[in-house]
């Protein structure tokens, strides 16, 4: 298990640089560099900017900056924004909670609602319950989810104000955790819905699947409960594929969330980045890049283990 | 196998009882009945009701409610807003069609070279791949919209540039099996070309899964550029597309009292990516036979 470990957080090292490699090529090619956007303000001088140029580091060929930043990044150093002259490391951090919060409550959800849907529309297919999990994998297939934020927003946080519009706490009164329970609502919905309809699929396809098999029909002939039966023994064995389709949502569930931030003025890392991209601030960009990848990786990496866990035949290759 | 050596005796046969399948599938026609009824509105009715998306109607005046002259009002610089449905969904399916004919023309050929001469090129381009799914395509289709700036050229190829990997991998993985084939074999002996096997005797019979996922790329495409749009890192006006009319509502007045300006264009979103996705689960069910 501790070479299964190792073997694949190695898989992860040429992943990691080439994504910050790619994401840093292109910022720097991008016409309108920072440079460009301050001398459109016209507050400085030519020399002025070809000092800053030198200063930022900004003369250098794109390799030499790549590499620069990478040894700066494993001292833990990833600069300084361009726009608001804050540690890159810190505008992060102070975000990175909200972030979180908002992506796994999603992910909690859709896993919550999503599984025991499909472990009982395949149990029952044809039946509510499975039309009811077809609803739910239709809306999160169909509707683009800044849509669905925004008729959430306009019935319930507007027309029946039950729930607020905007914002991680209220701007008066306690910050406690039921205020923000409130708040995460509309957009944890949001974010989970999408990947909710993958993981019924998966869970029904995989235990429908799985209920075929002659072990069940064994357990059924010696008379255990179907309780037991689906639970511990059909479930169990058809956990693999749908772990899988959890971990290909994660991408989907971060990017989506760049969106929701934005629409439900969360304060995370997607609306950084929003704000950061349309100022071409490069620190604040690769800062994000290098966190979002980070993430990925060890949210693949856990799942990974959980896979070695759940089938051992697969450590053993 | 067996499979295989049929279809390929009998290839008409295979392809009209697919085509049965999926004409007998309602989901599926539903689908193709909305997309073309679609289709056909935003190509004719700007035509027929002489709509203009673009000039201010000063007598009307801004933000007005629907009425008979400009049935869903006019927005707040005085825009038809029907017409900007119209022309907005023009663009939506042009993004959506046109970036997945850009992921195929990149993911075909890739996955090709990569399944057939396998060695370095496997290496280089299905690596390439993980590393591109592993990481939120969101965030890299707005680094690069944000670098080489908004515009519908550019926003459809950088959401047909990103979408080449799952059409790289299905080609992969049945280049991968058919190279071994005898039928392959046969024409390495006989002395044809790599390139002439690769696209006269593989390509044919690798091509089937991609058409599985046409039709779920291009509601992706039309669901990407909407979300890009609604951002307004997407069309730019005065150009209009269906997310970026729906931008207006990030104003909370627009939301709450103005609901005609950004419901309807939301609306055709849903329509024309459920109507797209069945057609793509018609064709699954018909193409697939394990689906059966």
């Amino acid at each position: 298990m501790i070479k299964y470990t190792i073997k694949r957080l190695l898989i992860a090292i040429p992943v990691f640089l080439g994504i910050t490699f790619v994401v840093f090529f292109l910022v720097n090619i991008a016409p309108g560099g920072p440079l460009d956007i301050m001398a459109s303000s016209g507050e400085l001088s030519q020399s002025d900017l070809e000092a800053l140029k030198i200063s930022l580091g900004l003369d250098k060929p794109i390799i030499v900056r790549y590499f620069i930043w990478l040894g700066e990044l494993f001292r833990g150093d990833l600069g300084t924004s361009y726009r608001t002259s804050q540690e890159v490391s810190m505008m992060i951090g102070q975000r990175l909670q909200a972030s979180l919060i908002l992506t796994g409550s999603g992910i909690l959800m859709a896993i919550i609602i999503g599984v025991p849907l499909g472990i009982v529309s395949a149990y029952k297919p044809y039946s509510k319950w499975d039309s009811l999990a077809n609803f739910i994998a239709f809306i999160g297939a169909s509707v683009p989810n800044f849509f669905l934020s925004l008729i959430l927003i306009y019935v319930i946080a507007v027309k029946l104000s039950w729930l607020p519009a905007s914002g991680m706490y209220s701007t008066s009164g306690a910050r406690d955790l039921a205020d923000l329970l409130r708040h995460l609502i509309l957009p944890a919905f949001v974010c989970g819905i999408q990947p909710i309809g993958n993981y019924i699929k998966q869970t029904r396809a995989s235990v429908m699947e799985v209920l075929n098999e002659e072990y069940i029909k064994t357990a059924r002939s010696k008379g255990l409960k179907e309780a037991i039966i689906v639970v511990r023994h059909a479930f169990r064995n058809a956990l693999i594929p749908v772990v899988t389709s959890i971990s290909l949502s994660i991408p989907f569930l971060i990017g989506g969330a760049v969106v929701t931030e934005q629409i439900f003025a969360w304060p995370g890392i997607g609306s950084l980045m929003v704000t950061a991209i349309n100022n071409r601030d490069y620190p604040v960009i690769m800062g994000v890049t290098v966190l979002i990848s980070v993430v990925v990786l060890i949210a693949n990496l856990v799942l990974d283990l959980i896979y070695a866990k759940l089938d051992p035949r697969i450590s053993y290759d | 196998m067996g499979n295989t050596a049929q279809a390929a005796s009998t290839p008409n046969k295979v392809k009209s009882q697919a085509w049965d399948k999926f004409r007998h599938n309602k989901r599926a026609m539903f689908g193709v009945i909305v997309v073309l009824i679609v289709a056909l509105a935003v190509l004719i009715l700007p035509l027929v009701m002489d709509l203009d998306p673009f000039t201010t109607d000063a007598e009307a005046g801004f933000n007005t409610p629907p009425s008979a002259q400009h049935i869903l009002g006019t927005d707040d610089v005085g825009r038809d807003l029907f017409a900007r449905l119209l022309y907005g969904g023009r663009i939506s399916l042009l993004v959506g069609i046109a970036s997945t004919c850009v992921s195929v023309l990149i993911g075909v050929p890739l996955g090709l070279i990569a399944g057939y001469y396998r060695g370095i090129w496997e290496t280089i381009i299905m690596r390439a791949a993980d590393i591109f799914m592993s990481f939120p395509s969101m965030i890299l289709i707005l680094v690069l919209v944000a670098v080489f700036g908004p515009s519908i050229f550019n926003v459809t190829v950088v959401i047909g540039v990103l979408g080449w990997t799952s059409i790289a991998k299905l080609i992969y993985g049945n280049t991968l099996s058919l190279r071994e084939k005898e039928y392959i074999e046969a024409a390495r002996a006989m002395g044809m070309k790599n390139r002439k096997i690769i696209f006269t005797e593989i390509l044919p019979n690798a091509i089937a899964p991609v058409w599985v996922t046409i039709a779920f790329r291009v509601s992706s495409g039309i669901l990407t550029e909407s979300s890009l749009s609604f951002l307004g890192l997407g069309v730019q006006t005065p150009q209009a597309s269906w997310g970026n009319i729906i931008f207006a509502a990030q104003n909370l007045l627009v939301l709450t009292a103005r609901p005609w300006v950004w419901i309807p264009p939301g609306i055709c979103i849903i329509l024309v990516v459920v109507g797209f996705n069945f057609i793509g689960e018609g064709v699954r069910d018909a193409l697939d036979p394990k689906m059966k």
